[in-house]
């Protein structure tokens, strides 16, 4: 199979999770969160984030890092999907649990590859990979139903930003 | 920042995406018009696998190519991070029947976006791309492949490479 029909089909297998209108139990927060991650990550769909991330979200990253709104989560990504575009995230493990305001919190452990052969902001392409032994990350998404849409309204990430930026400027 | 999102024009266009029935030259217009602004304005970038096929080559000018699906994607992304709020305006878009598997059209664009984002042409300058500084032009072939209608070769004149080496802003 070429690998255009197979993302395609790889894609609509996860928008069909997306799309299903109610998380009721765990695991359909876990198996939510999956598709968000595989559909923004490994199939670049990042207008999707203005669908499924609440107008207020709060992102908070690596070094103190703390963003607002979907545009900041789409430049923050789109800067690490272009130096990588190749990139693809595996997880690894994953558990949910349900809030006690309704909503459900994932956790994710992955790990990304992919090769630097975009410019960053560190300069340009250095040909460096990221693989599983040098990328492991750790996510917690919090989910709420906010008007019709499950949506994230927190999320918290950490990649071996220290491995990245080394890779970014060659200095791996 | 980013453009607010026009949620009834993104629902519109991606309807017409997800149609893709291509039967005369106005739906081939109509479709390419919809599916270049899903791409760049709304940044489902994911999209350029329904409709171009791994062996894809766009020519563009000076004789650099873009050859394979992985450099299609490559290309769109440090595209969209070096002009993140990039829209996709249309001056004109001819398409022409050749066969019912196949069409050909010709699309004249000029793209709005502000250059924030760094490039392999040098640092970000906030300098803004309108109709005064740039226009695209973009021919691409079409062919219905197992069914689906795929981009198979494109040919392209962009300007962006001027502009983005343009130094500091005015």
């Amino acid at each position: 199979m070429d690998q255009c029909t197979s993302m395609v089909l790889e894609r609509k297998e996860i928008e069909s999770v997306l799309e299903k209108s109610e998380i009721s139990t765990t695991e359909e927060a876990v198996a939510f969160a999956d598709a968000l991650t595989k559909i923004i990550w490994n199939h670049n769909q990042l207008g999707l984030i203005y669908d499924y991330y609440d107008e207020n979200v709060v992102y908070k990253g690596a070094y103190g890092k703390k963003i607002t709104g979907p545009d900041s989560v789409v430049l923050e990504f789109l800067a690490m999907q272009a130096a990588f575009p190749n990139l693809r995230v595996h997880i690894t493990e994953s558990f949910g649990r349900a809030l006690d305001d309704g909503g459900y919190a994932v956790y994710q452990r992955s790990y990304a590859e992919g090769t630097n052969s975009g410019t960053s902001q560190y300069g340009p392409p250095t040909g460096n990979k990221l693989n599983e032994s040098n990328s492991m990350g750790q996510t917690v998404y919090q989910f709420h139903k906010v008007n019709t849409r499950w949506k994230v309204t927190e999320e918290v990430s950490l990649r071996s930003e220290e491995v990245i930026e080394k890779l970014l400027k060659n200095e791996a | 920042m980013l453009p607010k999102r026009n949620n009834e024009e993104f629902q519109r266009l991606l309807n017409i995406v997800k149609r893709a029935d291509l039967q005369t030259p106005a739906d081939v217009e109509e479709f390419f018009v919809a599916y270049t602004k899903c791409i760049w304005d709304y940044k489902l970038v994911g999209l350029i696998y329904d409709h171009y096929t791994d062996e894809t080559v766009i020519h563009g000018e000076n004789g650099v190519n873009i050859a394979g699906i992985d450099a299609v994607v490559h290309h769109t992304l440090e595209r969209l991070y070096t002009l993140p709020d990039m829209r996709i305006n249309f001056s004109g878009i001819h398409a022409s029947k050749v066969s019912d598997d196949e069409f050909k059209f010709i699309q004249m664009t000029y793209p709005e976006g502000t250059f924030t984002g760094p490039c392999q042409y040098g640092p970000a300058n906030g300098k803004k791309l309108s109709q005064d500084n740039i226009m695209n032009m973009c021919e691409c072939t079409v062919k219905k492949i197992d069914g689906v209608w795929k981009i198979t070769e494109e040919w392209g004149l962009l300007g962006y490479k001027k502009f983005l080496s343009q130094g500091s802003t005015n």
